[in-house]
């Protein structure tokens, strides 16, 4: 179901034909990197550390040199060390531990030898002497002084003194706006809790994977599952001291990435071990190793209180944020900050939030980083609120919602948005205006995520046979290959399977930064639009040499040249195109730009779960969610990522976990341990594609991909209570929790 | 003159100044201009991470030779990543 308010209607774009990619994927013949045979390919493995926290005293290769099929073995010594200041020190850290490992399953070495068993057998004859250190699991104890430092030269920033010791706190983040203590004394109702969730996974089917081959010309080609291959080249690059110029990464089809293949583990290792032996290497990842060494989203710690007034107006807000970022600091505490409160107007607020490094593996986006544990706290505690106040959760959040010219808490004013109209649709919803089934509970939450634009490029290429050719630099994680093509489509008038949309690697496309932000539609949409309207530009000025007449005689418009005269007939597309060795050659053209005026995105959701009170299990039963989506490229692929965000947000709050025994060692690296949904657990999720278009793009792309996996958290923890009385403040509500919350009567 | 708006923690080197009017016709002159009222601030908004700017709610995450429109609001505040 799609909800427009005002735009355009188009011929092409809001339709929803068979993506170009899809029959391959159905048949198997689509080709992920580990797909990938090369002649006299070799295999590498990883040595990791079993210890949380440990000095490497000693690294003996010898035994492992001497192995059958070895042929090279390399550990971090062997790549440069970069300096304090270079942005990319710490991702070639965590590639490959140099002084000491911060984390179970942090690389130490790595081998290429001849069959996948020879390197295992290899790696794990490599002598690593440790000397175990003291580690912290626990953002709390790891902000408290004496603490285990993971790092001697991390000193908080944004203090209101310079520290002059190092701490496991990387940073302090402050927004503060209005009279906090005003605020609170002009409330009627005031609720707060502390909230705490743990690492997740991004969960990926497909892990990662690489094949690299590097020649004796020093040059090399990569090929990997990736979303972003222009990073891949650039942190390959820093991580070798090479020049970029050196490195070609083909991008292969990508099984998953939402934010945990924005950065690399893989590829500068293949590369090296490939220049050392003289042959191409693949690497592959275990799930095993997928867990313990990539992703995941950060743990966290949020205290929130909220005021508010008798009729339900939000007076004031304090937020305390602690994020864990792994083993070296991130941008996650900063990013809740900017978060946690944006849904509503709040006059008066003191938001402060902290980084913490622990020792885990290194955080890594997951859709909407950051956003949903803030969430989770804040409308855990709107939905308090509303019930204090015997209120209507909807017409409590649409009393207090803010919309464009309004001040955001992280400080510009709010564009356009859509938060008001997916509040609306979900309040209007047949879901929402039937009662929950007896015995059922139902929950509601709202969720924030920016959006971003940054750099695209496209290339739009016509064949002679009046069919194209769409060249981007953006991975597909979500259907933008079947967007792209629409909207070329549109412009070109010509229908969508007569166009072709290809991902390009490093050499054949301009640079294109990741797949991330929501942005791959948006921002590379906007590059392939422009580069369509030099094309019929370009299509004008050749019809006007056709019928030697002036090009301001020339119209295009559904697909072909019109004279304004009327003394030629129409020119179809092929026409012109059959006609290009003639009139002037090849008809291409591209554009490349850093795209501005990302749409923020909004989504509400509604749910209905049932829990067992003998069990503590509970069940999904029915859910729907309203995003704003700006314009619905292609709507089956904007619900899909609508549906998609909602599952994983369903995981995570019923779920998911990563588990630490007391030495740091994870205890459920494996789907078996780590229970993320099935088809089997989910009803089917409902969907309501909200349109404000936003302004800034061509067609009102906002970007879709994030926001929905930002309200399951509370939305379920709301539905919770709504069925049990049992308020629960940490995830995941798993049954032995739930169970617990039940037994112990914490109503709230 | 666009407005600078401080957040609570930049506000530590503008001695509490919470919005401030600057005449700049691009990022990196706005930036040379609050570098000479508040010596150091450049240096801090490298620490804390605050490398991109918001104008007039575009968030930009590389600003230096962006154009700054008279008359717009300007945050110094943290790109944005993704996922």
């Amino acid at each position: 179901m799609t909800i427009t308010e005002q735009r355009p209607s188009y011929r092409y774009v809001g339709t929803r034909p068979v993506r170009h990619d899809g029959l391959d994927k159905v048949v198997g013949k689509a080709r992920y990197a580990a797909d990938l045979v090369l002649p006299g390919m070799l295999y590498g493995h990883i040595l990791r550390s079993p210890h949380a926290h440990a000095r490497i005293v000693d690294i003996d290769t010898s035994v492992a040199e001497a192995m059958p099929g070895v042929r090279a073995v390399i550990t971090g010594a062997d790549f440069p060390d970069l300096p304090a200041d270079d942005p990319e020190r710490n991702m070639t850290r965590n590639l490959m531990a140099r002084d000491k490992v911060l984390y179970e399953g942090h690389a130490v070495a790595a081998v290429a030898a001849a069959t996948r068993r020879q390197a295992r057998d290899a790696a794990e004859a490599i002598e690593v002497t440790y000397e175990v250190l003291p580690h912290t699991l626990d953002i709390l104890e790891a902000m408290e002084p004496g603490a285990p430092l993971l790092h001697d030269d991390i000193l908080t920033t944004g203090l209101d003194s310079e520290p002059s010791e190092p701490s496991n706190v990387a940073n302090r983040t402050c927004y503060e706006r209005g009279d906090i203590e005003q605020g609170f004394a002009s409330a009627d109702v005031v609720v707060e809790g502390e909230f705490l969730t743990k690492p997740i996974h991004q969960g990926y089917i497909e892990p990662h994977a690489c094949v690299a081959d590097t020649g004796q010309d020093g040059k090399t080609v990569i090929w990997c599952s990736s979303q972003g291959h222009f990073r891949v080249r650039s942190q390959t690059a820093a991580m070798l001291g090479w020049d970029t110029s050196r490195i070609k990464v083909i991008p292969a089809e990508i099984g998953g990435g939402f934010g945990g293949k924005t950065t690399i583990y893989l590829e500068p290792l293949a590369v090296e071990l490939s220049a050392r032996a003289g042959r191409p290497v693949k690497m592959v990842m275990s799930r095993d190793e997928v867990f313990r060494a990539t992703g995941p989203t950060p743990g966290s710690v949020i205290r929130v209180k909220l005021g508010a007034t008798g009729d339900g107006r939000i007076t004031a807000a304090k937020a305390w944020l602690a994020y864990e970022s792994g083993a070296f600091p991130g941008v996650w505490a900063m990013l809740g900050c900017m978060c946690v409160v944006s849904p509503y107007n709040v006059e008066n607020f003191l938001i402060e939030g902290f980084e913490v490094v622990v020792n885990k593996p290194v955080n890594a986006a997951y859709r909407a980083p950051s956003a949903p544990m803030a969430a989770f706290a804040t409308d855990t505690l709107v939905d308090e609120i509303a019930r204090r106040l015997d209120m209507d959760p909807i017409d409590l959040r649409l009393l207090n919602c803010p919309s464009a010219g309004d001040q955001a808490p992280y400080g510009p004013k709010w564009p356009l948005i859509g938060l008001r109209e997916c509040l609306e649709a979900i309040r209007d919803s047949e879901h929402y205006r039937s009662a929950p089934a007896a015995g059922h509970g139902r929950g509601v939450a709202s969720g924030f995520w920016f959006n971003i634009g940054e750099a695209s490029s496209a290339t739009v290429n016509l064949n002679e046979n009046g069919t194209a050719t769409v060249v981007t630099g953006s991975p597909d994680i979500g259907g933008s290959r079947a967007s792209m093509a629409l909207m070329a489509a549109e412009e070109l008038g010509i229908d969508v399977h007569a166009i072709q949309p290809v991902v390009g690697d490093t050499e054949v496309v301009g640079f294109t930064d990741v797949t991330e932000g929501s942005r791959a539609t948006f921002a590379t949409g906007m590059a392939v639009v422009e580069a369509c309207r030099d094309l019929k530009g370009q299509l004008r000025g050749r019809a006007a040499r056709m019928w030697d007449c002036d090009v301001e005689d020339v119209e295009w418009a559904d697909g072909r040249a019109t004279h304004s005269g009327g003394e030629h007939e129409p020119l179809a597309l092929a026409d012109i195109t059959a006609e290009a060795g003639r009139t002037g050659g090849p008809l291409g053209a591209t554009a490349s730009l850093n795209a501005r005026g990302a749409g923020p995105a909004f989504s509400v959701q509604v749910t209905d779960v049932s829990v067992d009170d003998e069990t503590g299990r509970v069940t999904v039963e029915r859910y729907t969610t309203a995003q704003d989506a700006g314009t619905a490229i292609h709507p089956d692929y904007v619900e899909g990522q609508m549906q998609g965000g909602v599952v994983q947000g369903i995981g995570w709050a019923l779920n998911e976990e990563y588990i630490h025994d007391a030495d740091g060692v994870m205890e459920n690296p494996g789907f078996l341990d780590y229970r993320i949904p099935v088809a089997s657990d989910l009803p089917m999720i409902e969907t309501i594609i909200v349109e404000v278009p936003n302004p800034n793009h061509p067609y009102g792309v906002r970007g879709v991909g994030e926001v929905g996996i930002v309200p399951p958290l509370p939305a379920l923890a709301n539905a919770i209570h709504d069925a049990t009385d049992a308020r629960i403040r940490e995830l995941p509500m798993s049954p032995p929790r739930v169970l617990a919350a039940i037994n112990s009567g914490n109503g709230a | 003159m666009a407005q600078v708006h401080f957040s609570s923690n930049q506000r530590r080197l503008t001695g509490g100044v919470a919005e401030i009017e600057i005449e700049a016709a691009t990022v990196r002159e706005l930036m040379r201009k609050l570098e000479e009222m508040y010596p150091g601030i450049r240096a801090h908004l490298d620490q804390t991470s605050a490398t991109a700017v918001a104008i007039d709610g575009d968030i930009i995450p590389d600003p230096m030779y962006e154009p700054v429109p008279p008359d717009a609001e300007v945050h110094l505040i943290t790109p944005l990543a993704g996922g």
